[in-house]
């Protein structure tokens, strides 16, 4: 509007000198100082020749101060070679200007007027104006009642706007411009209309080659994007009702987290709305932004008074494979769901409200599968809603399979409802592990404070040992698994399950309990638990791993077992032959080889001496404990025996009897290891 | 003899108190020792061991007990006690640690680049950060802050493991302080580091 105001001045400027003349050859006016409507000249000198064509006309001054926002020009020179003048309106079909100003340089340009001053009706055209390093062209239509003005530039440099930015920008928008470094050129052609000093409506095509900016931070960045646009406005009742279209096919755009490849990725946005003329109220009545081969979503958003009050998202079905890495992966840096492979369909609803929102996911053939191999979800199916309000959202999902870690999980479906930030299963949820299954029940999750918790109460039908141990690799054991498990809960990165879990092996009982994980899905998961082992019968357990036949029954305990990353790194075990029904007591000469050798001992006494006539001994007592801590086992036996401690105290029956004794007390785990391995794959004493 | 038995029960007193105090207080020189190796597997050897960014910064912080040459008691006792004191290893061997190690190790390829460039920096608190994204790529930003993201995962499960390995997880905090030290000063020539909340170049 200030621009109006202006060219109305310059205007008139221009006329200033229309008004009396006579008929004599040469008038001349002379001026040191002149003043007329806030307009100062200074060394003002103007001329009015009668020549064949008609009048001309021309002026100088050396300091022209004309209304804000032009302000001083210098050196100002302007000529009207050929003037018109009739009753009621005059011309001048060919003038030249030229002046410099601080911001805008020097300037030299053509014009013509023709003004119809009764009716107060002006036209203009400039050609040849140079801004910002363009050449500008405008024409204009001023009347009392309206003013029209196109404008067309055919390469404006971006940076160079840098300079006029004090023209048009208050001081605390240039201390936010200043933050920004851009560049670029832009070609435009505009009409404006407006009346008086009120632009009434706009309608601008303008196409931005090579546009780089930054803001100081690096999180809103452009390179070399080539953007094309047309945006146009009206005003009416104090708003603007505006459209906007911009595509761009090329360059590359960051605002952080979001980095788009708009070469690879073409994106065009069509939007339509409303603005309040003190820029107060913003209304986005509908937006389609379409990324080709990615995303197309239709947008509607409310601003007000510094803050958003709505926003309205609806996706179509996306190609999770490419929406992912772009829009969904740099939201979750860092957590479980960082690096996942991803196949199929996702559709999305969003709704945010006053702070508050509803999100509604809608998976087809869906699969996601972490590539650091933690778990991994096929052929997923249905909607998942989020409700953070009173209205309720419903899940209705189902998978075909899935797997945790290298546990498989079989075809499950969720029926749920989600309200004020909270999930809850309508019904309980049967999940095949392996060949048994987890009744979930109660489930619920929360994320109330921000913090993702959840709860479930669980009835863990048999899963068979064998199955369980292959799948996670460890030494093959017969029995089953099952539990009755009260709650499991996960709070503060830390999942834990009351009650104990039961595992029916070697014809005894083991039940784990206090069994707790700390960071399951991060980057080293820590599981805590107390083992039990109650009346394991020998013979099943030494047949099963290949030891060397012992029979009777063992008892003991795994405490304080801390697995880091999987592996063991903390326990105190202990493992010995019960006081009470300890079963028939015989150990056979493998075993005790491999007892003995675990113990660190030589092998294959037995068998080179006289002993070695006999298939098995009896023996009273055995049993060995290891402390584990800091990668070292430090064990212990049965009783202290001289320099060492028993293994296998023999008695009970009839002789021989046969003591095994261990001498290393403290043992590298990684060696333990290794020699439980190495009695595992070793072919066995021989016998001759 | 009344004199010596007073000696005796004064001095095995004394060191008593003083085999409490060592437990308790955190092995630092071992610590460091321990940082190095650790370092020195994940940056490689081209790093540089030893060079300090502050020395006064680096005072051995080890020794619950100072040794002033003028008190003869406390370094009799220093004496007396320092088997004990050598004993406060810190172990950094164990697969979990190992792993992490490795992990890092091959992440480090990715982002040696950016500390060269100044992109990331290493923080006084033993993590690394985002420093100047100018210096990135537009293309690397999310790879890079995800690889920022995941180091200091790696970083915190590192420090909260050497002191959960170590029998102490009320360590983590000063493993983590040792460490974030002894990244800056084995930090190669031209990398950033925070000091003092400002960035510095070696």
């Amino acid at each position: 509007m200030r621009w109006t105001a202006a060219w109305t001045a310059w205007i008139c400027c221009l006329l200033l000198w229309h008004s009396p003349l006579y008929a004599i050859d040469t008038i001349r006016l002379q001026a040191g100082h002149w003043t007329l409507d806030g307009t100062v000249a200074e060394q003002f000198d103007m001329s009015v020749d009668l020549t064949g064509q008609g009048l001309q006309v021309s002026a100088t001054a050396e300091k022209l101060d004309l209304p804000a926002p032009i302000g001083r020009l210098h050196n100002v020179q302007l000529t009207c070679e050929s003037f018109l003048l009739n009753a009621g309106h005059w011309q001048c079909e060919s003038g030249k200007a030229s002046f410099r100003h601080e911001q805008v340089g020097e300037q030299d340009f053509r014009f013509s007027i023709k003004a119809l001053p009764d009716k107060n009706d002006y036209q203009l055209n400039v050609n040849g104006l140079k801004l910002a390093e363009s050449q500008i062209s405008l024409q204009a239509d001023i009347t009392d009642s309206a003013w029209k003005v196109s404008v067309s530039a055919d390469s404006v440099a971006l940076s160079a706007l840098t300079d006029w930015l004090p023209l048009i920008l208050s001081e605390s928008q240039l201390a936010l411009a200043a933050d920004w470094d851009y560049q670029g050129r832009i070609k435009m052609d505009g009409r404006l209309e407006g009346q008086a000093d009120q632009l009434r409506a706009f309608s601008l095509n303008w196409q931005v080659a090579d546009l780089s900016f930054s803001n100081a931070s690096g999180t809103q960045v452009a390179e070399s994007v080539a953007l094309n646009g047309q945006t146009s406005g009206r005003l009416q009742q104090a708003q603007w009702h505006w459209q906007l279209e911009l595509e761009s096919d090329s360059g590359q755009a960051y605002s952080e987290p979001i980095f788009l490849d708009l070469q690879q990725y073409p994106l065009s946005l069509k939007a339509s709305g409303q603005l309040a003329t003190d820029f107060k109220a913003l209304k986005v009545e509908q937006a389609q932004l379409e990324q080709s081969k990615v995303l197309s979503a239709d947008a509607t958003l409310n601003w007000k008074n510094d803050s958003l009050q709505s926003l309205h998202i609806v996706t179509g079905p996306a190609d999770l494979s490419r929406l992912y890495p772009i829009w969904l992966q740099p939201f979750v840096a860092g957590s479980a769901a960082a690096k996942l492979e991803t196949s199929g369909k996702l559709s999305m609803t969003f709704d945010w409200q006053k702070s508050i929102y509803k999100l509604l996911l809608d998976f087809n053939e869906a699969m996601l599968s972490d590539k650091e191999g933690r778990y991994s979800l096929q052929k997923l199916n249905g909607q998942l809603g989020w409700s953070q309000t009173e209205q309720p959202l419903h899940t209705n999902l189902d998978w075909r399979s899935a797997k945790l870690y290298e546990i498989e999980l079989g075809a499950a479906a969720i029926r749920a409802h989600s309200v004020n930030s909270r999930l809850t299963l309508d019904e309980s949820l049967q999940l095949p592990v392996m060949d048994g299954e987890l009744e979930i029940s109660n489930f619920s999750l929360d994320n109330q404070s921000g913090q993702l918790q959840w709860q479930f109460q669980g009835l863990l039908t048999p899963i068979s040992m064998q199955s369980l141990t292959s799948a996670l690799d460890w030494p093959p054991l017969e029995g089953k698994l099952s539990g009755v498990i009260p709650t499991v809960t996960y709070q503060d990165e830390e999942l834990k399950i009351d009650g104990a879990l039961l595992v029916k092996v070697f014809d005894g009982t083991t039940v784990i309990r206090d069994l707790r994980m700390t960071a399951p899905f991060g980057r080293l998961p820590q599981l805590y638990a107390n083992v039990d082992i109650r009346n394991l019968d020998l013979a099943l357990l030494t047949n099963a791993f290949d030891f060397g036949r012992i029979t009777g029954k063992i008892e003991g305990h795994v405490h304080h077992l801390r697995l880091s990353n999987w592996e063991p790194v903390r326990f105190d075990a202990r493992l010995a032959t019960p006081e009470e029904d300890p079963g028939k007591r015989r150990i056979s000469q493998k075993a005790v080889d491999n007892l003995t050798e675990l113990g660190g001992g030589p092998t294959g006494m037995v068998s080179r001496s006289f002993l070695g006539f006999f298939d098995d001994f009896s023996y009273q007592k055995l049993g060995l404990s290891c402390e584990l801590q800091n990668e070292v086992c430090e064990m212990a036996g049965i009783g202290e025996a001289e320099q060492g401690y028993y293994i296998v105290k023999g008695g009970g029956g009839l002789p021989p009897w046969i003591n095994v004794i261990g001498y290393n007390r403290h043992v590298n785990w990684s060696e333990l290891i290794a020699r439980l391995l190495a009695v595992r794959d070793s072919p066995g004493p021989v016998i001759e | 003899m009344t004199l010596f038995k007073w000696l005796t029960g004064t001095v095995s007193g004394l060191m008593l108190v003083s085999c409490v105090t060592i437990n308790i207080y955190f092995p630092a020189a071992a610590a460091e020792k321990a940082a190095d190796r650790i370092i020195e597997d994940v940056w490689g050897p081209g790093t540089r061991p030893g060079e300090d960014v502050e020395p006064d910064a680096a005072v051995d912080q080890s020794s619950a007990i100072e040794a002033g040459d003028n008190n003869i008691a406390i370094a009799i006792l220093n004496w007396l006690v320092s088997p004990a004191a050598a004993e406060a290893d810190i172990n950094i061997n164990s697969p979990a640690i190992n792993e992490l190690k490795a992990d890092m190790k091959e992440r480090h390829e990715q982002l040696e680049p950016f500390y060269n460039s100044g992109g990331i920096g290493l923080t006084e608190d033993g993590f690394i950060m985002v420093r100047d994204a100018k210096a990135i790529p537009l293309k690397d930003r999310n790879r890079v802050n995800a690889l920022v993201t995941d180091e200091n995962k790696d970083r915190k499960s590192l420090y909260a493991e050497i002191a959960r390995g170590n029998g102490h997880p009320e360590w983590e905090d000063d493993i983590r302080q040792t460490f974030a030290k002894r990244w800056i000063s084995n930090a190669a020539k031209g990398w950033w580091y925070q000091q003092g909340g400002s960035w510095k170049q070696k």
